[in-house]
Order: structure tokens, then sequence, then C-alpha cells
């Protein structure tokens, strides 16, 4: 009995050992660490699957630079610890020649340096503004950015639904911390009496909002914003519902009323709430949107609306990548900062130098008692060109003294 | 072996306790034969190894990945040395390690970044308060046995893990702490991970150390008996409650000094890092190795650590097989690898005819 | 500090409610911990992995509600009475801790898979009760949940009766107070072990149907619930079926409580540390004899 423990143990450690994989030379390789597992998958998955797609599509017609992209990935957990270790083996070990270094802004923020000692391109989806500042150019967004997505849900609820005693329910996380933040400035900020009457805060991964919820109840709120990320969000709503009663508008930031798995929960109370999307949600008539949505929805039989993140930045990344000629991470990184009005399904990428984004574009939705999500209408549209933060990248570390100047030049901004 | 569980009332005594501890007498006399005349052959293993050891980082210098696993293969040695002393040799059911481990990592941030001072004096503080702290612990701890203990201390874990998310100007909350210094030596800041391979290289050997002094020591040998049977050490005039606290102590220091330095490490630390996950990881390695065997342990490590790198790619299904090899070894090895070795060295013995009849 | 009564009585409420869940995952803890001496830390993963097959039952099977929560039932006990018979019937002469370590890796199996076979996205079963708030008094009562809680609340003196007036209830009884006893009687204590096994899943189950309603189903549920199950045992009194009962509400109550007379950003920090505190000072459980006899 005990040789044969020995011998189980032994096999293990030589399968384990013999079971490598060498990254082959040829190929562009893209690693990206997203959350596959714990609360975060409910986007990472999705995300994930939209990479592949768009790879394999790629590939069908020849690739990039006539090379053939090879996506690797590991899931980070949707926590920073592990996404570090995944980028340092992407970075370090796989050698790719693109990073994502995680699939919510908590993740970025903690891998991105990884890909800035290794000297690697990356782009990110996460929509809070401090990884995309502290890159210093060396990644890019394939979003729009809470700024815009949140200030245009605070504006369409003073403006249009003229609410006044706005609650807040967040997780205590950094994006919910960040939203939390977000909307009460802007919404503030509009004056005429408006106030965020109530805040309350969830630990991340709970799904039990009774309490929270109890008290804001208690609160005389008119609207309510519901900055639950994750697998908590349709419990949050749902309870928000319960304890709320049908007289107080919920809203939320981050789209994830568009997602036909987070609608089936919903089921019909989504009717009446509303959200803040970019242009890649499938309600948007724009048809290089719709055709984006309908092949996703063909190919991966769901469209939602991160999805419609990823297929972006793998359009940027391409287009990048061939005008550069080169998979070398800073000449890949000044052709993105060089683009303008590069057609995309979120609408023309522009890349302002002052804040670093590309896509400026925020849309309200309504959202219809079903679980169709398609039903949903556009109320609201913002769009700018002005910067959206007071801070400004700073190119100087890998692109050198003077580059900033350069590209205002190019951009025709100050 | 599937007769049905004896249980006594209060749940104290393991089962088979009593069994157990008749062996321990001509047990610990094959000990003390092995040791004399196995002390040069082991002192050799050792000086090989050590030597290979130093000389990985010189050889593949540019493979920063291999060395970064390395680090992970020491750090893992030095966190599963304190949960050895605790809860392999003096089964305490501490599932509260971690939450020390974090404690020292989040004080070794907090003094190095917030308060400029060195990361050498940052560890030794580190491991000093996680020590007390889990001589603290230990107090109440001793009163209970089993499975109060693992719910206090859980929870225990718990409460901490909370704790760093919400007491932001300590812990930087949720997000966590971000740009940790690199440790510095005489002016020299740590840079590559060939740097850090040697200072985790010396924890991993000085938590080594340690232990084995630990074990081979009267506290040590006490400390087992305790853990066998506490009522009957007691009989037997130990303090019993002394001698655990004692044993918190020491595995407490070796977590916190391995959390101060995983700090230094990563320079970012969240309350992520400090979970259930981490405490499961340890508890298989614990397993396999077998809870009261120091070699088994290293070779643990080494397997668990070499092995999950390479599992990663199908992810979750390292944890399904981590939980497999958890089971598999309870049914089959359930003194894990370590008492497969204590096997195969008595039956060497034997063979050799040491002159000491072992029962088995 | 301000107490908002209304509101106080409100959280009371629900945290009776959600008590009653922990309930049951307590008697299921107790009831394996009283049999075998075995820390099950698996329970939270059976209650959620009945929730998915009842989810998936009832999606795909042309049975309703009632049936694919039968089916979920049936399934689970079976699984745990398998598990108990093929992985850990050797290991009761063990280190309780590796028992313990044992049940981790068990769950830590069950979670994964789950993960797999049904991916990370959660789910939520069909709305059979409205949920709109109905207030009675200061008092906000969601239809639901009453549904839900009557149920519960069936099932447990369902589970009491047949521990007290049935045959095979008497049997795991005499087990769990003197295995010795039992087997000189005539009853077979290795069955009795098993079928504990597979009654506790059901408890467990039950309690993952109704959390699943109450909020809905995902991979972490096992691990929360499962926790709040040990910790009512343990507040209860561990391996004594009656006090462990009583432990569940007392947990909700308790915690809801102090999340509105506290903060509930710290409503887990409070709840862990009054079960610290119940510990330190009376550790055999609140509603159980200080010798720690088992009883179920």
């Amino acid at each position: 009995m005990k040789m044969i423990s020995l011998a189980i143990a032994a096999a293990l450690v030589l399968s384990t050992s013999v079971v490598g994989n060498a990254a082959a030379q040829e190929p562009i390789r893209l690693g990206v660490a997203t959350a596959v597992s714990g609360d975060a998958a409910a986007y990472g998955k999705p995300l994930l699957d939209a990479i592949q797609y768009m790879a394999e599509d790629f590939n069908k017609s020849g690739g990039i630079m006539g090379r053939q992209l090879q996506v690797i990935y590991y899931d980070d957990r949707g926590v920073p610890d592990q996404g570090l270790q995944v980028a340092k083996k992407l970075v370090f070990d796989d050698k790719v020649h693109v990073l994502q270094p995680g699939s919510t802004s908590g993740v970025i923020l903690t891998a991105m340096p990884v890909g800035k000692d290794g000297k690697v391109a990356m782009w990110g989806y996460g929509l809070a503004k401090q990884w995309l500042i502290e890159g210093e150019g060396a990644i890019f967004r394939a979003g729009v950015p809470e700024q815009v997505s949140v200030t245009s849900l605070a504006a369409f609820a003073h403006s249009q639904r003229k609410l006044r005693r706005v609650g807040i329910l967040h997780i205590d996380s950094f994006p919910g911390e960040s939203t939390r933040d977000l909307f009460k400035g802007a919404f503030e900020g509009r004056g005429d009496g408006a106030k965020i009457a109530a805040i309350a805060s969830t630990p991340e991964g709970t799904r039990d909002f009774s309490s929270q919820l109890l008290t804001l109840s208690r609160a005389k709120l008119d609207g309510l914003v519901i900055a639950v990320y994750g697998s908590g969000f349709a419990p949050a709503f749902r309870q928000a519902r319960q304890f709320l009663g049908k007289d107080v508008v919920l809203m939320e930031t981050a789209s994830q009323m568009s997602d036909p798995k987070t609608r089936a929960e919903l089921q019909d109370l989504a009717g009446g709430a509303y959200y803040a999307s970019s242009p890649m949600t499938p309600v948007n008539p724009d048809p290089m949107t719709q055709r984006m949505v309908n092949n996703l929805k063909q190919r991966l039989g769901i469209y939602q609306e991160f999805m419609g993140r990823a297929v972006v930045g793998m359009m940027v990344m391409k287009e990048a990548i061939e005008r550069a000629k080169s998979t070398d991470s800073i000449a890949i990184m000044k052709e993105v900062h060089k683009m303008r009005d590069f057609p995309t399904p979120a609408g023309p990428f522009t890349f302002d130098p002052r804040d670093g984004e590309g896509l400026k574009t925020g849309i309200v939705v309504e959202g219809n008692a079903s679980a169709d999500p398609t039903k949903d209408k556009v109320v609201f549209t913002v769009r700018t060109s002005e910067p959206i933060y007071k801070e400004r990248v700073d190119y100087t570390r890998f692109f050198g003294a003077g580059y900033r100047e350069q590209l205002y030049k190019l951009h025709k901004v100050n | 072996m599937s007769h049905p569980p004896g249980r006594p009332n209060d749940g104290s005594l393991p089962p088979g306790a009593t069994a157990r501890s008749a062996e321990a007498a001509p047990m610990n006399a094959a000990a003390a034969a092995r040791s004399r005349s196995g002390l040069g052959a082991r002192a050799l293993l050792h000086v090989v190894i050590i030597v290979a050891l130093l000389l990985v980082p010189v050889l593949f210098r540019q493979q920063e990945f291999l060395l970064g696993l390395f680090v992970k293969m020491f750090l893992g040695v030095t966190v599963l040395m304190g949960f050895l002393i605790i809860l392999g040799f003096s089964k305490q059911f501490s599932l509260g390690q971690v939450a020390i481990y974090g404690i020292g990592a989040y004080i070794a941030a907090n003094l190095t970044t917030n308060l400029g001072i060195g990361f050498f004096p940052a560890l030794l503080v580190s491991g000093l308060v996680a020590g007390v702290i889990g001589g603290l612990i230990a107090i109440p701890g001793a009163r209970f046995v089993g499975p109060w203990l693992a719910l206090v201390t859980f929870a225990f874990a718990e409460i901490v893990r909370i704790l760093m998310a919400r007491l932001k100007p300590l812990t930087g909350g949720s997000v966590g702490f971000r740009n940790i210094p690199r440790p510095e030596i005489f002016g020299y800041r740590f840079s590559g991970e060939a740097d850090y391979y040697f200072l985790f290289l010396a924890l991993a050997l000085f938590a080594y150390l340690v232990t084995l002094r630990f074990r081979h020591s009267p506290y040590g040998r006490i400390a087992l008996a305790i853990g066998d049977n506490p009522d009957i050490a007691a009989s037997l005039g130990v303090n019993v409650f002394r001698q655990r606290i004692f044993a918190f102590f020491v595995g407490s220091v070796l977590a916190g000094i391995a959390g101060a330095a995983f700090a230094g490490y990563t320079t970012y630390i969240s309350p992520e890092s400090f979970g259930l996950a981490h405490t499961i990881q340890y508890l298989t390695m614990l397993v396999v190795g077998g809870l009261e065997s120091i070699p088994g342990a290293l070779l643990a490590v080494v397997f668990f650590t070499f092995s999950h790198n390479q599992l990663m790619k199908w992810h979750p299904w390292d944890l399904i097989l981590d939980g497999f090899i958890i089971l598999l070894f309870m049914n089959l090895l359930p003194r894990g690898i370590g008492g497969l070795i204590t096997d195969l060295r008595q039956r060497w013995a034997l063979r050799r005819g040491a002159g000491t009849k072992e029962q088995r | 500090m301000e107490l908002d009564l209304g509101l106080l009585a409100n959280q009371v409420v629900w945290g009776v409610m959600v008590g009653i869940s922990y309930t049951l995952l307590a008697m299921a803890f107790s009831l394996i911990f009283a049999t075998s001496n075995t820390i099950n830390f698996a329970i939270g993963e059976f209650a959620m992995l009945t929730a998915y097959i009842c989810y998936t039952a009832l999606s795909k099977l042309p049975v309703g509600f009632v049936g694919a929560a039968l089916l979920s039932m049936v399934a689970i006990a079976a699984l745990a009475m398998l598990l108990e018979r093929i992985a850990f019937r050797r290991l009761y002469d063990l280190d309780p801790i590796l028992i313990l370590i044992g049940t981790i890796g068990l769950s830590s199996i069950i979670k994964n898979l789950v993960l797999i076979a049904w991916g990370p996205y959660s789910m939520s079963f069909p709305r059979y009760f409205p949920v709109e708030p109905v207030m009675i008094g200061p008092l906000l009562i969601i239809p639901q949940n009453v549904v839900v809680v009557s149920v519960g609340l069936a099932a447990m003196v369902g589970f009491h009766l047949f521990m007290t007036r049935t045959r095979l209830g008497t049997a795991m009884r005499a087990t769990a107070q003197n295995i010795r006893g039992a087997t000189l009687v005539g009853i077979n204590p290795r069955f009795c072990v098993n079928l504990s096994w597979g009654l506790g899943a059901v408890m467990a189950g039950i309690a993952g149907v109704m959390i699943a309603f109450t909020y809905n189903i995902s991979v972490d549920m096992g691990g929360a619930s499962g926790l709040k199950g040990f910790t009512s045992a343990i507040l209860g009194g561990f391996g004594n079926l009656p006090a462990s009962m009583a432990g569940g509400v007392v947990l909700g109550m308790v915690e809801n409580a102090s999340a509105e007379i506290f903060s509930h950003e710290y409503k887990d920090v409070v709840a862990f540390a009054v079960i610290v505190l119940i510990l330190l000072f009376k550790p055999s459980g609140l509603f159980a004899r200080a010798d720690g006899a088992r009883r179920i």
C-alpha cells in the first residue's frame, strides 16, 4: 500500500514537471490576466472569450503583420496579489509582447508595474483613472472611463429625472469607492439642493445587503445608485427593490444591467431603472456596433457590454502593431498615441494626450421590464473632447522629454 | 481500520491516542540511535543542498522567473515551518496563521513606508509582534481543544482580514498598501530576483534551523507529547499551558517574519492575499509532508511550488488536484511523506541491525 | 447614539429569518459531529451544490419546483453518503486535525468542480412569490421570505420528529450518545454514521435552496454560509441538535442587531467577536450542557 502511494506521488511529480508549455518564437503573444474564478469572473470570463474570438478572427485573415496571434492567459481571480503573480509569469516566463494586466481596475493597478518593468505594451478595460495616469503612456484604455459614464448618469438623474435625494450603495473596494466619490461630486456639483442623502458600503463578495438597505429605506430617498460590481450586483438590485419599493429610482454605472445573464436574475425588475454605458451596448443603433454585437452573439451565444471593450482593445492593438510594423512596445504605444478617428464599434478612437483617453462618449439607458436588454432605450448621450481629469499623463520615462509637447501639437491641444 | 470511532464525551482526546503514546517511548529511543549513527551522512546532505542552492542564482542569473519560483519556495518553507510547529507538533488547530502572517506584512509595510524604518529592523519587529500575538491567542486557546480552537482562530483570521480592509489609514483599505519600499542593506537597494533569492534563502534556512532545533530540544519533544495526549503529558508534570503558548509563539514569529519579507518582496499587499486560500494551500502541504516531519514538509513545499506553477494553466483544476491529493494522502499515507521516510529509515536501520528493536 | 427602534425591530426580524437557514446548516454540522466526531467543513458546499442541482433540474427536466427540489435532495444525500463511505470512513482513527483538513479539501474540490461545470455566473430561481414589501406596522415583510422561512421551520420540525419518533432516528441518537452501548443493542453504528452524512447533506441542501431564494445561487455561497452554520452550531452547542437550532436564530438576530447598533461596516466583525466572547466564557455553547454531551 505504501509503495503504491509512493509510486503515485512520484508519478504526480514527474507528470507535472514534464508537462510544460514552450512558447514558440514566431507568433505574437498577447498575455491576459483575467478572472476566470471568483467574484469578478462574471467579467473576466466573457472578456476572455471575446479576446479569443477576436484572435481567431485575426488569425483567419492572415494574422497581424502576417504573424499569428497567440493568446496566453491565467486566472487572477480578480485578486490584485494573484494578478501580480500572473503578470510576472506572462511577462518574464511566457515573454508576451502585449499584456492585458487584469480584468478589474484594482488588479490592473497592481499588475501594471510589471509590464512597465518588462517594457511591454499594455491595454486594460477597467474604468478607473488611476492606472491610466500611472501608466505613463505605456497602457491604453479600451473603454469609456467611468468619469464619463458616471457623470453622464449624474447629469441625467439631476436634469432629466429631477432627483434630489439620492443614496449610494457601494462595495468597499476600490472600484466601488471610486464610483461613489465620482457620483457624489458630479451630482452635488449640479446644485439646486441636490444631495447624496445616505451612503452605505458593503464588504466585497457579500450577497446580503439587508442591513444596509433597511437603513437606506429610512432615508427618504428618491433614487439609489448601486455601485456593486460582480456577482453581488443582481442580489443587491433585487433586494433594493424589496426594501425600497417601486418609488425609488434605481441606477447603476457599469452597464451590468445590459448583461443578459444578470438580467436573467433580475427578470422583470429592471423596468424603470437606468444604467450608464459605453457605446458598446446592444441598444446602440450604430451599424458598426450592431455588427459587432451580432457577430459575438453568433459566435459566443451571448453579447455583454464589456465584451465590446475587449473588441475595441484588440482592434486598436492590431492597428497599432501594424502601423508600427514591429512588436517593440514603445513603437506600438507611439502609434496608439497618434491615433485619430480610428473607427471602432464604440465610435472613433481619438487619443487625447492630456488624459490618455481614446473614447469619451457616455450614454444612459433606461431598462425595460423584461429580461431582454435589447429592448432597452437610450435616453441620454454625452460626448466630450475636453480632458476629463485634472491630472496629466507624464510620458517622460518611456518616451523622453519633449514627447508630450509633440503629441499635443499633433492633436492640436494644449 | 473501519470500526466505528470511539469517542469520549468531551472530544478532547484524539482517538487511538493511548495506543500512540505507548509507541512513543521506543520510537524516541530509535530516534536517538538514528541520530548518532546518521549524523555524518545527514550533515553532508545538508551541505550539498545548501551549496547547490547557493549556486542556482549564479548559474541561472538571467532567468528571473525561475529565481522568482525559488523565492516563492523559500517563503513557503518559512511559513510552513511555523504551521508545522503549531499544528503539526503541538496539534493546536490554529486556522488563524494567515492572519498573523498578514499582520506581520502590514506592520512591516507601515514601518518601512510610513516611518522610513529599514527593512531588516522592520522584519525583526514584525516577527516579535507576531510572536506576541500568537502567544496571546494561545492563552485562551490552550483551554480549548479541537473544533473550538479551529473556530476561534478562524474567526480571528476573518476579523483581521475585515479590519485590514476597513482601517484605511493603517492598511490602505481594500485597495491595499502600495509602493512598499524594497529592502536596502548597507546602502544597496534590492532589485531583481537574485537579491531576493538570497534573502529568502536565508530566511528559509533560519526557519528550518529554528524548527529543527525546536524539534530536537526538550521543548519539541514535550510539544509532541502534548500533541499526542495532553492529559498524559500533564500527568507527567508538563506545564501544558505554558508549552502550548511557547510553541504558538515560535511558530508565529516565523509567520510574522515571512509576512514582513513578503511585503518587501511584492511591494504591494492587500487583504485578499491573506484569506482562506492561503490556509488551504499550507494545510495541503502539511498533510502531504506529514504532520510531524520536517523533511516531509520541505519536500511538500518543493513539490507544490513547482507543480502549481506548471498547473496554473489548468486553473481551477490545480485546486481540485490539491483537494484530491489531500484525500488520497489521508486515506493511503496519513503520516505523509515524512511518515514514509520514517518507515523507510526504520526498515533500513533494521536491516543494518542497529540493535534497537522498533515496533511498527 | 440614537437608536431607531423600528429599524432595529426590522433588523431583528430579518435576522431571525436568515437565522433559520443558519440553523439548518448548524444542525447538519452537529449531526455529523455527534455521530462521527468529525467537523465537516464541506457542509456549506453541499448546500451550494444542492441549489445548483435544483436549478438545473428545474430548467432541464419536466418537473416542477417541488420535484426538482426533491431530486436535488436525493442527489446530495446519495453523494454525501458515497463520499463518507469511500473517502472518510478510514479516517476516524486519525488525528482530528487531519479529518478537518480532509473536509476542507473536499469543499475545495466541490466548489471548483461546480465552477467548471456551471461557470462563474450567478443564477437565481424564478420568482414564485411576490417580493414587494408589505408593511405591517413598522415591520417590513417580504412575502417570499415568509414562505421560505415556513419551509425551513417545517424542515426543522420534521427532522426533530424523525430523530425522536422513528426507529432509525432513535438508533442514530443512540449512536451519538454511546457507540459501544449502541452496538451492544444491535445497532449498526457504521450505517448510522453514513446515514448522518446523508441526513446532514439534506439539511444543508434545504438551507442551500432557502439561501438561493433569499439571495442567489453562486459559487461562493458555500463558504460564507458554511461558516455561519458552523458558528451557529458552536454558539448553540456543538453536537447538540436542539441547541444548535437555537444557535442559528441567535446568531442571525445578534448579527443584524449589532449591525444596527454598532455599524454595518463592522457587522461581520461584531458577529465574530461575539462568537469569540461566548467561546471564552461558555465554550460548550449557550444552550448545551457544560460537559458538551452529544444530543441529537
